[in-house]
């Protein structure tokens, strides 16, 4: 008989080998346990064994504390066997991982494309004359897709009117739950025109408050929702005491504007936030293979298709002809933004949390700092 | 459900190894249930899923696979047919009729506005063009109008390639075209000359050497082609084995072989014995065989033992996702269609030689024929499907699915059941309270083959 040292496979692990350091986080609790060390050289090698490593007696007692570790958490243990113990390890492993297809040459890298559309965002900007019909078109080609969501974010209502209205009353019919966000400025000419489009099944209605600029009587309109942009604890203090009880409200930050002590303190993540983080294995699996804020969407502005807010680089125009299976292909095997997890960029990538903290946001890409937090472990 | 040796949950799919000390055992059993696990589920809830019109339409628009069977004609016959006396039903009955090509063109304008549709999601997806038979190359006039015709209406959603299955007796006559369109070629090969024995002329005479000789000038004469576009099938059965078959041609031809086993469905009563006599197990053979570590390393995830291990991976445990958008879904509120059988169409569509459209050409055309082609239409009755198939689910879900260890794992396609009895019998049932028995075997087999555990999460995509 021999003695082995295993995993079980609901523990997961993250490591940084420079520094000589691992994290396991058990998915079935969400807590999570630091290694170093000796102790880290042992679950190294648990690791590359398949999550069991045979032991000996001495072995048994250096590694007492981490042995108990794992028993008492209820992640692993020794085994007693003449055969290595069989542990499922996880590897992730997607079916139709389309990416990978290219390489395969029974499969098809534009399979069941559509599938992959989750979410539309059409920006009306202060530009006249976008291609409503090409936008029309697009959505109607998403029929048989997985759109669930559409945005509306109408930054200048007067200049869009006459494309706006043609998209809302569309959009009415598509039966697929569409956000609308227009700016305060703009909001009772749009609802006066469009009174269908305040919340109801299909709509809801967003109304952008930013730089001090609105009236009171907003907080007597019905069926919306109103957004305060902030940048500062100034503005927050202010808009929080004009708020009264029957709107439904919240915050944004704007990243753009807000200086590096407020973001500090209001959304950097600390030791505690990242403790306390819970995640499925659905979620942890997801967080290693994709954005799951940005994967699936396709953002229209300037009548050009991006595969997020923060691209440069349009991946078709409204200009020409468009196929929304092309869009969708190369949004999806040749932009890397879906794609764009914490692994791909330091400092995160050398995190042992990089597995467990949020993905990667629009608001990050923006201001084009990644490291949200006061909590490098690595 | 739980195992000898481990844990096991059946929503979070995770297999836990059982500490061997009682106490740690059941502080962990204590712990698992702590956080979920064993949670009773809804199991009629979970098979309340039903087929209708919108499955088979999806499957039409997003087709695979069609395939014609070209001829009923053969210039063998094999000893194991699935059309000779070994066995019964109607599919046993052949008249040598040929399929007429305005029913083919019929069934290609049909597919192709369906593959134009909105429902088709992908892009650049193939479909492929099957040829079957008989021996498909016996009526190779038909082939090549169906390629001529295909080249023609092909467009961005139509992007067809072109296959068949061959006994490979015409292959030197025919070789130039099939390689000049690009036919991928699966060529039926038993072994050598006393292995391929049942595969006679209909004078009983061996028809080994004027196979060889046509593979042979393939191989000879178009080596590119061979390499890579020609595959080989070999049946199992008393005369072969697994091991002989498979070094035969590998020495050969340097291709491994695809293994099958005589259809064990609709054996005619009066040839039992016989049947049973021809019969053999693929994995026992394999198993006994003193070249298993040879032929287990070329064949790899193909193996037919590695096949099943992979199989269970996939269904048991928690490391695959179908698609991308899994990460996003929860599927454990998802109902499922309580059957093995597969949607029909999903994966092909089989026209036989008489105009009838079936799911699959491996079922009897007696339960499952969809619908018909004429010399002017195509006619899928999508209400006779839907009734047809969910009544047969009805009829099994309370006698057996509601009470089955495979429930929501079902492999058993309901045309592989006789169908013409009033009370139907499932084969693939298990009872739940063989749960054990079946993890256990599974894990055995995985234990053996531990090794391809890795390779099969990294390397193994159905199609």
């Amino acid at each position: 008989m021999h003695k082995w040292l295993y995993l079980d496979p609901y523990a997961e692990i993250t490591f940084n080998h420079s520094r000589g350091k691992c994290l396991i986080f058990n998915v079935l609790d969400s807590k999570k346990y630091l290694f170093e060390g000796e102790e880290y050289k042992m679950i190294k090698r648990i690791s590359e064994n398949g999550y069991s490593t045979k032991i000996t007696n001495s072995d048994i007692k250096e590694y007492k504390s981490l042995i108990n570790r794992f028993e008492d958490n209820f992640f692993g243990g020794i085994y007693t066997s003449i055969d290595k113990p069989l542990i499922l390890y996880p590897i992730i492993n997607i079916q139709k991982n389309l990416r990978k297809f290219k390489k395969i040459s029974y499969r098809d890298q534009g399979t069941d494309i559509l599938e992959n559309l989750l979410e539309l965002s059409i920006h009306f900007k202060n530009n006249s004359c976008i291609k409503i019909d090409k936008i029309i078109q697009l959505i109607r080609d998403a029929e048989n897709s997985s759109l669930k969501k559409i945005n509306v974010f109408i930054d200048s209502y007067s200049l869009n009117k006459e494309a706006v209205e043609i998209l809302i009353s569309f959009l009415k019919t598509a039966k697929i739950k569409t956000y609308i966000e227009i700016n305060i400025k703009e909001y009772y000419s749009f609802i006066n025109n469009l009174p269908d489009a305040k919340s109801n099944e299909i709509f809801s209605l967003q109304v952008i408050i930013a730089d001090f600029d609105f009236s009171e009587k907003i907080m007597e309109e019905k069926n919306i929702r109103i957004k305060f942009k902030i940048s500062n604890e100034e503005e927050y203090n202010y808009y929080f005491n004009k708020i009264s009880n029957n709107i439904e409200y919240n915050f944004e930050i704007d990243y753009s504007k807000a200086d590096a002590n407020f973001l500090s303190e209001n959304i950097y993540l600390n030791e505690e936030d990242i403790q306390d983080i819970k995640l499925t294995k659905q979620n942890y699996d997801a967080n290693k293979m994709l954005n799951r804020n940005l994967f699936g969407k396709l953002v229209i502005k300037n009548n050009a298709i991006y595969s997020c807010e923060n691209s440069t680089k349009a991946i078709a125009s409204l200009d020409n002809e468009i196929n929304l299976k092309q869009i969708l292909f190369d949004a999806l095997c040749k932009s890397n933004y879906w794609f764009f997890t914490r692994n791909n960029i330091m400092p995160c990538k050398s995190c042992l949390y990089k597995n467990l903290c949020p993905p990667i946001t629009e608001n990050e890409l923006q201001i084009k700092k990644y490291n949200l937090c006061n909590v490098l472990a690595m | 459900m739980i195992s000898e040796e481990f844990f096991y949950d059946n929503e979070t799919k995770y297999f836990i190894l059982k500490p061997q000390n009682e106490l740690n055992r059941n502080k962990k059993e204590d712990y698992l249930k702590s956080v979920g696990f064993y949670k009773e589920q809804d199991k009629r809830k979970k098979l309340s899923g039903r087929f209708t019109e919108d499955h088979i339409k999806d499957s039409l628009a997003n087709a695979l696979q069609v395939v014609f069977e070209v001829t009923e004609s053969c210039n063998l016959e094999c000893k194991y047919c699935g059309y000779g006396e070994l066995y019964s039903g109607k599919n046993s009955k052949r008249e040598k009729t040929n399929l007429p090509l305005v029913y083919a063109i019929n069934f290609l304008n049909y597919i192709n506005k369906f593959l134009n549709q909105n429902l088709n999601r992908s892009l650049n997806k193939s479909i492929t063009i099957s040829f079957y038979g008989g021996e498909p190359l016996l009526n190779i006039e038909f082939i090549k109008s169906v390629v001529d015709y295909v080249n023609k209406i092909k467009n961005d959603n139509f992007n067809p390639r072109f296959a068949m299955t061959t006994n490979a007796l015409l292959l030197k006559k025919h070789i130039a075209f099939l390689a000049e369109n690009n036919f991928r070629l699966l060529v039926s090969l038993d072994g050598n000359k006393n292995n391929n024995s049942y595969r006679v002329y209909p004078n009983g005479k061996d028809a080994f050497n004027e196979i060889i000789e046509n593979i042979d000038f393939a191989y000879h004469n178009y080596p590119d082609f061979f390499r890579k576009s020609v595959d080989f099938n070999s049946v199992i059965h008393n005369r072969n084995s697994v091991s002989e078959a498979f070094k035969y041609i590998n020495d050969k031809y340097k291709k491994n072989t695809n293994l099958s086993e005589l259809n064990t469905t609709g054996v005619n009563e009066d040839k039992k014995y016989e049947f049973w006599e021809k019969y053999k197990n693929i994995n026992e053979d394999l198993n006994q065989s003193e070249d298993y570590r040879f032929i287990r390393d070329k064949l790899s995830v193909e193996m037919p033992v590695i096949g099943q291990v992979s199989k269970f991976i996939h269904i048991y445990t928690n490391n695959v996702y179908q698609k991308y958008i899994d990460f996003f879904e929860v599927s454990s509120n998802n109902t499922y269609l309580p059957t093995g059988t597969c949607i029909p169409f999903s994966r092909k569509i089989f026209i036989t030689s008489k105009g009838k459209i079936l799911p699959c050409e491996r079922i009897s055309d007696e339960f499952s024929t969809m619908g018909y082609i004429s010399e002017s239409d195509v006619f899928i009755d999508y209400e006779r499907i839907i009734n047809s198939m969910n009544g047969i689910y009805d009829k099994l879900l309370d006698n057996y699915c509601n009470h089955c260890f495979y429930a929501d794992k079902c492999m058993q396609c309901i045309f592989n059941l006789d169908l013409s009895k009033d009370k139907l019998v499932c084969h693939g049932y298990e009872h739940e309270s063989k749960s054990t028995q079946i993890i256990s075997n599974y894990l055995n087999t995985l234990k053996k083959e531990r090794k391809f555990y890795k390779k099969i999460l990294k390397e193994v995509f159905y199609a």
